[in-house]
């Protein structure tokens, strides 16, 4: 007998959509100056957040953004069951030690700007499965952290590339909880295969991840059944502006019509005079915009359904100076009222 | 004419930038100035840009690339072998104790402010 | 290696490279070779000003040379530090990466940058991250070229 919660392929449905019951986000200040800095609910002052070091800042703010989510539930760390959550850095390191402090069982998962999605539907794998009764999923990202261990030091005077993008700083925390209460629910996901189609450079990231968004988003709407005007809003990580145009190309291709329902976070979190080229990136990016104004649309109904397809790239600072090639990846969630 | 020949080393840097592959990175282009400077100057190519010029040919980093082979060769005249050895940093010695002092002096007196 | 998989593998990548170079912005060549031209220009003309005065002094044509060098770094050193270098890189380019300068800013940003891993590992090691190759490929050609002098004197 077939699988009832696996959909075709690469496809999972929920049994009993787990419930976004809080969630949170804290970002920069120039995020903060964005088209969106009212949708969020802290904006920091500066990049230090009190802290000596920009790493230490990271992890303090996303911990800070957990500790929101909850307390919008009255919720205490110990009521939590599990925390999936990861980073950008060097063995997840904002997320274990934000971990540390909260004392909340916790899984750390990599998949670069992808790890919103990721993490999202482990723990909403988890919920469903019958293991646990409340999660907790969140990233985090840091310009700076990210810009010293991925690029340049920053005092460098270097011209950053037309394709280059600006990684956010910013944290999005969502609780999910066992489906009783009213909210968006995590209906169904999609998890991703590596596209790799030869892209090396690392400052043009959103070329060497929109082949796999739109192979998961095809994948996804396959799977699913699903026409691509089932979603109020198909929305991507981080593909930025090359990305998206290139995107739009590849659905021409593949022969879907996301469009007009179709964005990117990368290109919406940002002002054009911001200065920031190719648009947003990082995990934060999409954590923001969704933990920020698409979660707020949902509950205000102007958005009923909605498909997260949050993209990585998954190299690392020594495999492109060996040369390799830049594979990318897509994880789609879809969250919608039932 | 400083000017005029120091800006057009520049110029030629961002070209070699901005047209080529996008791996290059501000390191390949100082790794690549100081590597050609070298050579010219070896070939003895450099030299007349330098008297024509002065600092517009001195300061780019291919200038330090001819104060490296200059020093050498002048060693070798001196010292044989042993000048090919110690003759480039005895002449760049200064450049290259400034910048690691003054580096390391600022870095303990700035914070990287972002 | 020459499986039909492989080669449909390379044509799909080439094809999505084309598409790729379609999309992508040009960077804005002129803009940018104005800005290092006048940029680089600017800072061999304080050069050759700081030259003439230590020439003046009496001092010969290579030690003042030097000396300029020693300034020259000092200044990059110094706004380096003070967080402004980098807001001129960003519009200069190759202006202020390819004087000399422009190699103190990378000595002193990198030494700045891992001022938190401490003063030994953190500054005293990262502060060849971009210097050393340049300098282990300028040593490299002068020995090479001064090798030659003695073979071929």
């Amino acid at each position: 007998m077939a699988n009832q919660k696996k959909l075709g392929m690469q496809s999972i449905k929920f049994e009993n959509p787990p419930v976004l019951t809080a969630w949170a986000t804290i970002v920069g200040p120039k995020e903060g100056e964005g088209p969106w800095g009212s949708y969020f609910d802290w904006i920091l002052e500066d990049y230090e957040f009190g802290e000596q070091t920009w790493e230490k800042a990271e992890s303090k703010l996303l911990r800070e953004t957990v500790k929101l989510a909850l307390s919008k539930k009255n919720y205490q760390p110990q009521d939590i069951e599990l925390m999936v959550s990861g980073d950008l850095l060097n063995q997840i390191t904002s997320s274990n030690y934000a971990a540390r402090e909260l004392q909340i069982p916790f899984l750390g998962m990599y998949g670069a700007c992808s790890t919103m999605a990721e993490s999202l539907l482990t723990a909403a794998m988890a919920i469903d499965g019958g293991y646990f009764e409340r999660a907790v999923a969140a990233v985090s990202s840091h310009h700076y952290t990210a810009e010293r261990q991925f690029r340049f030091p920053t005092e460098q005077g270097t011209q950053r590339s037309m394709t280059g993008q600006w990684t956010v700083t910013g944290a999005g925390a969502v609780v999910l909880e066992k489906g009783v209460y009213g909210g968006p629910r995590v209906t169904c996901a999609t998890i991703g295969k590596i596209i790799d189609l030869g892209q090396k450079d690392v400052n043009d990231m959103g070329s060497a991840m929109a082949p796999a968004a739109a192979d998961t988003i095809k994948q996804h709407l396959d799977d699913t059944n699903r026409p691509s005007d089932y979603y109020d809003l198909i929305v991507t990580g981080d593909l930025g502006k090359v990305g998206s145009a290139l995107i739009k190309q590849l659905f021409v291709k593949h022969g879907i019509v996301p469009e007009p329902n179709y964005s990117d976070c990368g290109v919406l979190i940002f002002n054009e005079t911001q200065d920031v080229h190719a648009g947003g990136s990082g995990c934060g990016c999409s954590a923001a915009m969704l933990c920020g104004p698409l979660l707020k649309k949902m509950e205000e109904g102007k958005i009923k359904r909605l498909l997260l397809v949050a993209t990585g790239a998954l190299m690392s600072p020594t495999t492109s100076f060996q040369g390799e090639s830049i594979p990318g990846i897509a994880h789609a969630v879809a969250l919608e009222y039932l | 004419m400083a000017f005029l020949v120091g800006g057009i080393i520049c110029l030629i840097g961002q070209l070699v930038m901005d047209l080529t592959k996008p791996a290059i990175t501000p390191g390949h282009i100082l790794v690549g100035y100081i590597s050609i400077g070298a050579i010219l100057s070896g070939l003895g190519l450099y030299q007349p840009l330098v008297d024509i010029a002065g600092a517009g040919a001195t300061v780019p980093l291919s200038g330090f690339g001819h104060s490296l082979v200059q020093g050498t060769l002048k060693a070798v005249e001196t010292k044989g072998l042993l000048g090919a050895i110690s003759g480039g940093v005895e002449a760049t010695a200064a450049g290259i104790t400034a910048a690691i002092v003054f580096g390391y002096v600022a870095a303990v007196l700035f914070d990287p402010k972002g | 290696m020459n499986t039909a998989e492989d080669r449909l593998k390379k044509i799909e990548a080439q094809e999505y490279q084309d598409m790729v170079d379609q999309t992508k912005p040009k960077p804005t060549v002129v803009k940018n070779c104005i800005w290092a031209f006048v940029v680089g220009g600017l800072i061999c003309t304080l050069g050759q000003v700081i030259m003439n005065f230590f020439s003046a002094r009496g001092l010969s044509q290579v030690d003042a040379g030097s000396a300029t060098a020693v300034v020259l770094v000092f200044l990059a050193a110094l706004f380096t530090g003070l967080g402004w270098y980098d807001v001129l890189g960003k519009r200069a380019g190759a202006g202020s990466i390819v004087p000399i300068t422009g190699f103190a800013n990378a000595i002193v940003a990198s030494a700045m940058e891992f001022k938190r891993e401490g003063y030994i590992f953190g500054v005293g090691a990262r502060i060849f991250s971009v210097a050393g190759p340049t300098l282990v490929f300028g040593f490299v050609v002068a020995v090479v070229i001064g090798l030659i002098k003695v073979v071929f004197g």
